[in-house]
């Protein structure tokens, strides 16, 4: 019977572990100490960002070092908004993607029209970044180089800050997370995504075939930044202070960047994975050694050897492990249905 | 009636003229050949038409529009398809998502261009395969899957670069056989070979370029023994 | 109205700041034009040089200057090495796994040096440092001066190395065609170690002259390398000469553009000229070259 045979589908380990390690993760940030909890966070932060970044970068295979500009622009809009003009971040968080899509559209106009790729295209993504540093370094209205004092507020869901415990910051992070996952699985099963990967198989053929590239590879660019954005206002909202130095620098490409390519670039858990790897390295080598310098010691040596051994990312690896993880827990129908 | 019509063509590379002046015109219906040694030009033309050069001086008019300055997806979407001399295919996809990605030209969405694909691998004979990536295709069936991707496209003029490089006798009865069925589904095909045995079978006419100019055309027949045409192989490989 | 002399003091020191930009591209330059390989530490390697010479100094007083001697052939040292175990293994990787690597490894020294030596921004203090000459009414720093004319020369030696002499010939030989220069007998490992050395020796030497004039901090690559980016865009990507007038525009427009608009806009002004000839001609002022 249709009814009872889908079910049986849920109760197979491939459903019903994931399923537990989502709720695992949940439960257990109730118990989790404020740092391992604020790791977490991080952790499901940059799990985002990367997918974010995958969708430009991972499907079309154009490869930006500049997504820092459109974490920026998000998280200087809302704050923007919230200081001046009291609106919630909530709302400013989409004016915050609006005006990130925007310099994303621009950006993409720029770098495509101009049939930009390989290292040309990463050194004018960073130059496209880094005048946007510059222009908000000198811009006094928005705190110049000092940047931005969010005013510190009870907890509260309007204001978006909590602080007698952060957990709602992690479940808002999760839930950013779960939003973006959605829009990449949707993505990649609709036209976009045929187009997209078309174009970074092979872009004269998809050409040929009636894709206008230059169009859709925007596109890409435009949902990526929109997507950042996002997490920049997440992050204002969570740090309480920003300036362009903290959430426009060179420094906040490459980490937004490293968790895909480590984890893998072009797959859904790739940028998850990756994240897991760096953010764990960086928190807890920062934490044990007290002094900056070894965390980036060690995520150097990690991009090294990724690139040396894996570039594709360690993806496979744990696919193969999650598989036989998988292989080993019972199903509870009793008879295995993949 | 004339469905391509190359007037005056010429496209320079530097210093080196690899089309000179070439005007030709292609009948709707019929199956053109274009033949001509390494060098002649042949590619070039086909990436004029096609939007990937963007021509010196002439014009290219299509279906009566003038389509010299547009760009390749713009050509395609109004009917010209066309296949690569190199294998050239989407290495991430299956080849149902190969073809798909065809039919997405003119399906009104995805599941629409899903069903377009699989009649389309039935024509072809691929369809048990349609769950295999790409990578794992011989190069031969790479290229079919490449002239099914864009027969998915539904084109009026189909564009043929070097179709049956690297194919043995049988095959390359297998390739006429199915050009012709394209044919009869109403697609005109402007074939461009360098062996001259499928031209003999195949194209209703034929046209010979050499040093990027036009040296000959007219009924395959009398293209095959003129004098110039000849001349132009000599030293090539000639297979009658 | 400022007066024409502040103008062209600023002007000049900018312009000679671009000597060590120059420099340090005509190094990447060698190395992606004869191994095709992005090397994004070429800046993080100028930073140690900067302190080696900051340290010796301090302790032992040795003048910056004399480290040229002892910086060339050491970082021509450190830059087989790292052609062996690092570089060999990139040969023929998309250019941006090659970022990957080379940002990782700048990462690894610029951290390196933040765990031993501090975030502290360092400068070498002697009367030399401090020092100027007069040329007709306008005081140009001396150690800039100095650094300017050097970098200059070593370019120059590095081209004539290239085009005159037996070695250079293979060099090119090896970056035009790898199959064809094994077949005729060239080591192409070894030259690809020599390259790589040479280029980062350049690396080197432009830290030593940096040191004599500027901040030694961890993270001062990090600011060369998107200058140098720019200069090897403008002068053409593995053009070794072209590296000079991509270094020259580069100090000209800071100099103009601090003197024109505030200095902390100065960062914009050279990035903006290069999206602006990445728009326009993408190889470069000079074209791209094989070396």
């Amino acid at each position: 019977m249709i009814l009872t045979s889908r079910i049986d589908r849920l109760l197979s380990p491939k459903f019903y572990f994931p399923l537990i390690l989502l709720i695992a993760a949940l439960l257990l940030s109730l118990w989790l100490p404020p740092f391992l909890l604020h790791v977490a966070i991080m952790i499901v932060l940059f799990s985002y960002l990367g997918i974010a970044w995958n969708i430009l970068c991972g499907y079309t295979g154009k490869l930006g070092w500049g997504h820092a500009a459109f974490f920026g622009i998000g998280a200087y809009t809302s704050t923007a908004l919230y200081i001046f003009y009291k609106v919630s971040p909530w709302i400013g968080m989409v004016f915050g993607a609006m005006f990130a899509a925007a310099y994303g559209a621009i950006c993409g106009v720029f770098c495509f029209r101009f049939r930009l790729g390989g290292h040309y295209l990463v050194i004018a993504t960073i130059a496209l970044a880094e005048v946007v540093r510059v222009v908000f370094i000198n811009w006094a209205d928005m705190g110049g180089a000092w940047g931005l004092l969010l005013p510190v507020v009870p907890d509260s869901w309007f204001e978006f800050q909590f602080h007698t415990t952060r957990i709602p910051y992690f479940f808002i992070a999760l839930a950013l997370l779960l939003m973006v996952l959605y829009v990449e699985i949707k993505l990649v099963n609709s036209k976009l995504g045929y187009y997209f990967i078309s174009i970074k198989d092979d872009e004269g053929m998809a050409e040929s075939l009636g894709i206008n590239t230059f169009k859709y590879k925007v596109i890409a660019m435009v949902i990526s930044a929109a997507l950042t954005a996002f997490g920049g206002t997440f992050y204002a909202q969570y740090v309480l202070y920003i300036s362009p130095e903290t959430v426009m620098p060179l420094s906040l490409s490459t980490d937004i960047l490293i968790g895909a390519v480590v984890g893998g670039m072009g797959t859904i858990a790739g940028p998850i994975i990756g994240a897991v790897i760096i953010q764990l390295i960086h928190e807890f080598t920062r934490a044990y050694i007290g002094r900056a310098g070894l965390d980036y010691v060690v995520a150097g040596t990690i991009m090294v050897l990724i690139a040396l051994l894996r570039p594709h990312g360690v993806i496979e690896w744990v696919e193969r492990m999650y598989n036989k993880i998988i292989g080993l827990l019972p199903s509870i129908a009793g008879e295995e249905i993949s | 009636m004339r469905i391509l019509e190359v007037k005056n063509l010429t496209k320079r590379f530097g210093g080196l003229i690899a089309l000179n002046n070439v005007s030709l015109s292609v009948e709707k219906g019929e199956i053109l050949g274009l033949i001509g040694p390494n060098g002649a030009g042949k590619t070039t033309l086909f990436n004029c038409i096609t939007g990937f050069y963007r021509p010196d001086s002439g014009d290219i008019i299509f279906d009566g529009q003038n389509i010299t300055k547009l760009t390749p997806h713009d050509i395609a979407i109004r009917g010209i398809a066309r296949t690569f001399q190199a294998v050239k295919a989407f290495q991430s996809m299956t080849i149902l998502e190969s073809v798909t990605t065809g039919a997405l030209c003119r399906a009104k969405n995805l599941e629409e261009a899903k069903r377009r694909a699989v009649k389309t691998l039935e024509f072809f004979g691929l369809l048990e395969k349609k769950g295999i990536p790409t990578h794992g295709l011989t190069i031969v069936d790479q290229k079919r899957l490449g002239l099914a991707s864009a027969l998915a496209t539904e084109p009026k003029l189909l564009l043929l670069d070097e179709v049956v490089a690297g194919l043995n006798p049988v095959e390359m009865e297998e390739v006429i056989n199915l050009l012709k069925r394209i044919r009869d589904l109403g697609v005109t095909l402007f074939v461009v070979e360098h062996l001259m045995h499928l031209i003999m079978s195949i194209a209703d006419r034929v046209i010979v370029l050499h040093h990027g100019e036009k040296i000959a055309e007219g009924k395959t027949a009398e293209v095959a023994t003129d004098e110039k045409v000849i001349e132009a192989y000599l030293g090539e490989r000639f297979i009658a | 109205m400022a007066d024409i002399s502040t103008l062209i003091q600023v002007i000049v020191s900018a312009l000679l700041l671009g000597g060590i930009y120059s420099l340090i591209a005509a190094g990447f330059n060698l190395i992606y034009g004869v191994m095709d390989i992005i090397n994004c530490a070429q800046a993080d390697l100028m930073m140690l040089a900067m302190y080696l010479c900051f340290w010796l100094f301090n302790l032992y007083g040795v003048h910056p200057l004399l480290m040229i001697f002892v910086a060339a052939p050491l970082f021509f040292i450190i830059g087989t090495l790292i052609q062996r175990l690092i570089i060999n293994r990139l040969l023929g990787a998309p250019s941006f796994i090659q970022a990957i690597a080379t940002i990782g490894l700048g990462y690894v020294l610029q951290n390196l040096a933040l765990l031993f030596w501090k975030e502290d921004y360092r400068m070498i203090y002697m009367p030399y440092t401090t020092a100027v000459t007069i040329i007709g009414s306008i005081s140009i720093s001396l150690p800039r001066l100095v650094a300017f004319m050097g970098c200059l020369i070593m370019i120059v030696m590095l081209h004539i190395l290239l085009t005159r002499t037996d070695f250079g010939r293979s060099i090119r030989a090896t970056s035009e065609n790898r199959e064809a220069a094994a077949l005729m007998g060239i080591n192409v490992k070894y030259v690809y170690a020599l390259v790589f050395g040479i280029g980062v020796a350049c690396a080197g030497i432009a830290g030593v002259f940096t040191s004599t004039f500027y901040y030694t901090y961890p993270t001062v690559g990090t600011v060369f390398l998107l200058k140098m980016f720019v200069v090897v865009v403008l002068g053409g990507c593995g053009n070794v000469l072209g590296s000079i007038a991509g270094g020259l525009i580069v100090g000209l427009a800071e100099g103009v553009g601090s003197f024109l608009l505030l200095p902390s806009w100065k960062d914009a002004i050279y990035q903006i000229i290069f999206l602006i000839v990445l728009a326009i001609k993408p190889t470069g002022i000079f074209g791209e070259k094989k070396v």
